[in-house]
């Protein structure tokens, strides 16, 4: 077989995962593209990359999701290849095939895998061939909506909607009563729509005290699969996580074996190439098969942090069909790795989204402390994109060590501009729950439904506050201060 | 621009970062931030607008785009009762009533992008 080479990779995302492959690029000497929209140019990827092209406006529709104007850009300036990074078109297998009838590498699984594993449906056909258990459910093509609350019917509530082409917690809703299964469901086609340009949804058992439980695998140049350990992923919010650990505070190593194997069997099956996530649930110590997502996923630092491995490297290594690792010597995890997933959203407002010019930024590196971030000061937060802005990963000898160390990086990071939901985070994770790891996927609606409340001031940083606005205030003057927001009273109908 | 600034409190040495970022002073110290108006004309504007907002004004509690709106004119409606639902940042929001009352006027339609504080949907207000 010919080896293929990248010598120039196009990047079809933004933020913090595109300066991540940037950032990989940059080590293995490959020249890098960025495929940006209107309103990306003030973004550290933008400054990063070697050459930029925009592909159009801010709406995700004529930029990051047009398949088209991504191939467009990457062959206007002589890329040889495409990475996806996650979300957008990563999973669009549509895309994987289009790139390589245009010429262009898909850094990625071939259009094939992604169509019959990244599929939701597809996915669990082969896993029930396989005897890996599933979730009860509907996977049907009859999407008309009488249908859908028929078979939401039959299943019994709690049933939750999901969009076959989704992730991300888009396009995602559960059903605790049956009179509101229509405008749930409608409510899903019209997220899932909107976020992947397909409105087909599936629905399935909701599990109301199972663990969310996902490996990572990999399958390299030479076909031989191998996981790499799983992530613990519990802590979500409208089924978009919030915090992921490596390893699981929960799996024996029985389990870890059982789905381990399941998982390697299951992408085995299709001759897959590159990195890939299982996900599962587990509930009372029986697992279920949930979903596969045929590319890298947001938490992949964790995993990277417990095995001392790189898989974006990898990744472009194994698209270029060079091993990653050799044979014979095994990845062997060790210590205890979390993120953290900041969002520019106001955790006193009940998580409204918020935007704007960022200010000040700073992050307390140190060892074992981990920071991928797409914006700097001066850089701008828009209402068009994901509200994620940054991930913080830590790695410690130890969970316990772990969390601490989690709680002082979430005290010492500064965020000027946009609210961010670090004040949430320090709460999760301090929480007897989260610190025991007992934590189900109901954990964050069970304790964090409500705001927070606002949080209490000192007289020592009211007095601060006071002088701070003389000193940088042109105007000075004596005010009473009111430290609250002025628009909370907007939220409250939420 | 950021600042770092030490502060002398009661002969005690104290100290945080502070910076003024279109209007607002932002504050870091001991592992909080805070957000307060930085002038106080903007502030005595924005308490206004706030004292005048009350249930029967559905506000858009963030910028974004309104995708579903449930009433129209005349509509009776009541505690709970879904009003309009917005998207920011690709997430759904449901506006909901808080009020037992029938529908004022409707001031946005489908697709529309709105500002933060707009006023949405207008019920109306009751007389206490």
């Amino acid at each position: 077989m010919k080896n293929k080479v990248i010598k120039t990779l196009a990047i079809a995302n933004r933020g913090e995962v595109a300066v991540r492959i940037i950032r990989a690029c940059q080590e293995l000497g490959i020249k890098t593209v960025l495929l940006h929209s209107e309103a990306d140019i003030k973004t550290r990827a933008y400054r990063m990359a070697d050459v930029t092209v925009c592909i159009g406006p801010a709406p995700t529709s004529e930029s990051y999701l047009s398949i088209n104007r991504n191939i467009q850009g990457a062959l206007s300036v002589g890329a040889d290849a495409i990475h996806p990074g996650f979300g957008f078109l990563s999973e669009n297998a549509d895309f994987a095939e289009a790139c390589e009838a245009a010429g262009l590498i898909f850094v990625g699984p071939t259009a094939h895998s992604i169509r019959t594993l990244g599929d939701k449906v597809q996915s669990k056909t082969i896993a029930k061939k396989l005897g890996i258990p599933l979730v009860p459910g509907y996977e049907g093509d009859n999407q008309t909506v009488d249908h859908l609350v028929g078979e939401a019917a039959k299943i019994g509530v709690p049933v939750i909607v999901k969009a076959a082409a989704g992730g991300g917690g888009r396009g995602m809703k559960v059903i605790h009563q049956l009179a509101e299964a229509k405008d749930l469901i409608e409510s899903a086609q019209r997220e899932a729509l909107a976020a992947f340009g397909s409105s087909k949804v599936f629905l399935e058992k909701y599990l109301n005290r199972a663990k969310h439980i996902e490996f990572q695998i990999f399958a390299d140049c030479g076909g031989r699969v191998q996981h790499l350990f799983e992530r613990e992923c519990s802590v979500q919010r409208r089924h978009q996580k919030i915090i992921e650990e490596a390893p699981s505070p929960s799996l024996t190593q029985e389990l870890r074996q059982q789905m381990g194997a399941a998982s390697v069997s299951l992408v085995s099956h299709v001759g897959y190439r590159g990195a890939g996530t299982v996900e599962f649930l587990l509930q009372d110590n029986q697992f279920f098969f949930m979903e596969m997502n045929t590319r890298l996923q947001v938490e992949h630092p964790v995993t990277e942090m417990i095995l001392g491995i790189d898989l974006v490297k990898a990744q472009l290594l194994t698209a270029q069909d060079q091993m990653v690792w050799s044979r014979g010597n095994e990845l062997k995890p060790r210590g205890h790795s979390i993120e953290c997933r900041l969002y520019a959203e106001n955790p006193f407002m009940g998580g409204v989204p918020s935007t704007g010019p960022l200010g000040m930024i700073q992050w307390p590196e140190a060892f074992g402390r981990r920071f991928e971030y797409g914006f700097d000061e001066g850089d701008e937060i828009t209402p068009f994109y994901d509200p994620m802005i940054a991930k913080l990963i830590v790695w410690d000898e130890s969970r316990e060590l772990a969390i601490k160390k989690m709680l002082k990086v979430l005290e010492e990071s500064v965020v000027f501009g946009v609210h961010t939901n670090i004040p949430l985070l320090e709460k999760i994770i301090s929480h007897p729950e989260f610190v025991d790891g007992s934590m189900t996927t109901r954990f964050f609606d069970k304790h964090f439904s409500q705001s927070l409340p606002e949080p209490e001031i000192s007289a020592e940083t009211k007095e601060f506050i006071d002088q701070a606005l003389k000193r940088l205030s042109a105007s000075g003057g004596d005010q009473g201060l009111v430290v609250s927001n002025p628009w909370t009273g907007f939220w409250r109908n939420i | 621009m950021s600042q770092k600034l030490m502060i002398e409190i009661n002969g005690k040495k104290v100290e945080g970062f502070a910076q003024i970022i279109q209007g607002k002073l932002w504050v870091h110290r001991c592992g909080q931030t805070i957000t307060t108006e930085a002038s106080s004309k903007g502030g005595r504007q924005r308490r206004a607008v706030e004292g005048k907002s009350s249930k029967h004004l559905i506000h858009a509690p963030m910028p974004g785009k309104v995708t579903k709106i449930y009433v129209e004119p005349n509509q009776a409606v009541s505690v709970g009762h879904a009003i309009v639902v917005m998207e920011a940042m690709k997430m759904e929001y449901t506006l909901k009533c808080e009020l037992d009352t029938t529908v004022e006027k409707v001031q946005v339609k489908v697709g529309d992008q709105v500002q933060l504080g707009q006023i949405l949907v207008k019920l109306k207000e009751l007389s206490e």
